[in-house]
């Protein structure tokens, strides 16, 4: 079913959207929790709450695209359950590990970043990346897909994967540090 | 700041990068691109239908091609390269940026791209001058005076010889937001500054009025270089018109293959009462009269000795390097040449006066290269290489002796990097028979050229 479609059946409150949702985007969105949650239990419950927030908001709000509005509320619930186990220490996110780098080398915890701004900001430094960069990054980072699993996606090797990305995070560091978000 | 809002972050980016990267979407978006040449992958796509009697689609032939570049250039060069990420504005909304930086064997590469505020080039873009300076930090690097500006290269985008800055996979009939160069040149450690001016588009019309000006380091200590191959003294034998050719040694490097041919028994023949050497028929602008080669050899030896043996004097051995160019000059202006592709010239009065001659071309050979179509990459140009006079001819650097055999070297450089197995074929022509082809290497059957 077109997206235009499902988004009617939210706004008339039909609850075959989120069957159909589940149908189209399902996959996907339980790929993301998983990666990030590392728990298939945890991930299922990411779907079917990323399935009811969406039906709960869209008429508040309308997305330009379906498929990454749902994804994004499943990266996000995903992200909360990653949070709560790490804090119990019951495994970690070797992606989110990642990024940590530029938060102990970069950022000022105590300084408070006006969330838009930071958004507007890495939208930009994306936007000037070449497209196939743009697709790794936003594969390891969004997507929380793993090294091996971008080397198959876009046939490169792991090394060369690891070694985009390193130079990608180092990009982003001094792109965000050039714009005054790193002391 | 903390982590969980830079994750967070990423979590809201626009949603056009979370449904480019989507695996669905990744191959539909990629037959689309318009970062690579269209233009040029159009025709081979076109010549595989017409191969298979069948309406198969172009793009999905473009897309397998699309991917390859981005595979080879992101193994062979991105991963060697060293981030730089400088940007400078116009105030016309024009900005260039200078992401990159690789060393290569040969000379080196800068990367760099041009973005618009205003959206697409839709009307192209083309880059009138650009002059680079260098402050050196180095002067373990360098004979320039270290912590001063000084000019490094100085030249238009349209130059026809000479070329240093191109354009990568570009298309002016394809509007695009973002035009990417490579530019070649010589690093060394220090501040670089670019200054692109007489930007115009492809009809003309001037994109930015004053000069765009950029700088940036670059420390070549740390910087690997580009993986490359050279192999020598191959005995790979072939004959022409009952002369003895080899080629003796290649160079790779991701873009370029340099192919020396030596002709060991410095066969003569003779063409309007001069003798010439028979390796000259390889080269493409000018035969060189024996006397004169043997001259131009001799300068050679003779530098060599300068720099390497007898002095180590700089100030002594530039009065003689500048004694042995006058007395060159000299001898050159009283001998003539022959052009193969065009003319019998005369150097008088510092021109060449060019006569075309046919029948020079005729019997002159070409050799060429030919690439496996699937690599994405093409022969951009070939040259003539040498230590000294450029499109003369080459002398073995190795050979110190004076029975040294007379060589030419040629280089081939291709418009995307390759790998080494990407070579399927090299063969020479010649100009006057369209009949004659002659296979020196083949990768289905030899493979001499790598061991």
């Amino acid at each position: 079913m077109d997206d235009n479609e499902i988004i009617k059946l939210f706004l008339n409150g039909d609850q075959r959207a989120i069957e159909e949702c589940r149908q189209k985007y399902g996959s996907a969105i339980l790929k993301i929790c998983t990666n990030i949650t590392r728990s298939s239990e945890d991930a299922e419950e990411c779907l079917n709450d990323t399935l009811m927030a969406a039906w709960q908001s869209i008429g508040k709000t309308t997305p330009k695209s379906l498929g990454s509005f749902l994804k994004q509320i499943g990266r996000n619930l995903a992200l909360d359950a990653y949070r709560r186990r790490n804090a119990e220490k019951r495994g970690l996110c070797v992606c989110i590990e990642e990024l940590g780098e530029l938060e102990s080398k970069c950022f000022p915890a105590d300084e408070e970043l006006d969330k838009k701004e930071l958004d507007r900001l890495i939208d930009v430094w994306l936007s000037g990346l070449p497209k196939e960069k743009r697709i790794v990054f936003v594969r390891r980072y969004f997507y929380m897909d793993e090294i091996k699993e971008i080397s198959k996606l876009l046939e490169l090797k792991e090394n060369t994967v690891k070694s985009t990305l390193l130079r990608l995070r180092k990009s982003l560091k001094k792109y965000l540090s050039d714009n005054g978000v790193c002391i | 700041m903390n982590n969980n809002e830079l994750i967070d972050s990423i979590g809201r980016i626009n949603d056009s990068f979370i449904d480019e990267a989507d695996e669905a979407n990744l191959r539909a978006e990629r037959k689309t691109a318009n970062h690579f040449s269209i233009k040029r992958l159009v025709p081979i796509g076109v010549a595989a239908a017409i191969l298979l009697g069948l309406a198969i689609t172009v793009t999905a032939y473009s897309d397998h091609i699309l991917e390859a570049i981005f595979k080879r250039k992101t193994e062979l060069i991105d991963s060697v390269s060293v981030i730089i990420e400088n940007a400078s504005d116009s105030a016309e909304g024009l900005t260039v940026t200078v992401d990159s930086a690789a060393r290569k064997i040969s000379d080196d590469l800068i990367f760099l791209h041009f973005t618009n505020d205003d959206g697409a080039f839709d009307k192209g873009i083309n880059i009138g001058r650009y002059e680079v300076y260098i402050n050196p930090s180095d002067a373990s690097q360098t004979n320039l005076e270290v912590g001063k500006w000084h000019m490094w290269a100085d030249y238009s985008e349209t130059d026809c010889i000479g070329v240093m800055i191109e354009k990568i996979g570009y298309d002016k009939n394809v509007p695009v937001s973002r035009v990417d160069y490579k530019l070649s040149l010589n690093l060394i450690s220090g501040r670089y500054r670019i200054v692109f001016s007489e930007i115009v588009t492809d009809s003309g019309e001037v994109v930015c009025t004053a000069p765009l000006t950029v700088e940036f380091d670059i420390d070549i200590k740390n910087m690997p270089l580009v993986e490359y191959s050279h192999n020598k003294d191959m005995k790979n034998l072939f004959e022409i018109d009952g002369v003895e050719y080899s080629i003796d040694s290649v160079t790779f490097e991701p873009y370029s293959l340099s192919i020396q041919i030596k002709n060991t028994g410095n066969d003569l023949f003779e063409y309007g009462g001069e003798e010439y050497y028979s390796i000259s028929k390889f080269s493409d602008r000018e035969w060189m009269t024996k006397r004169f080669y043997d001259l131009w050899l001799e300068q050679i030896r003779l530098h060599d000795r300068y720099d390497n043996k007898v002095f180590k004097d700089k100030k002594l051995s530039d009065k003689m390097h500048e004694l042995g160019d006058e007395q060159l000059m000299e001898y050159e202006r009283s001998y003539k040449y022959i052009t193969t592709s065009y003319a019998l010239g005369r150097y008088e009065d510092g021109l060449y006066d060019i006569v075309a001659d046919q029948t020079a071309m005729d019997i002159s050979y070409d050799i060429r290269v030919e690439l496996k179509a699937d690599c994405g990459a093409e022969v951009r140009k070939t040259e003539l290489q040498s230590d000294y006079y450029d499109s003369y001819g080459y002398i073995d650097p190795d050979s110190k002796n004076s029975d040294v055999c007379v060589a030419i070297k040629k280089m081939f450089g291709f418009t995307d990097p390759i790998y080494s197995s990407d070579i399927e074929r090299i063969y020479v022509i010649k100009y006057g028979d369209p009949d004659f082809e002659l296979t020196v290497y083949d990768s289905e059957t030899d493979d001499w050229l790598w061991n």
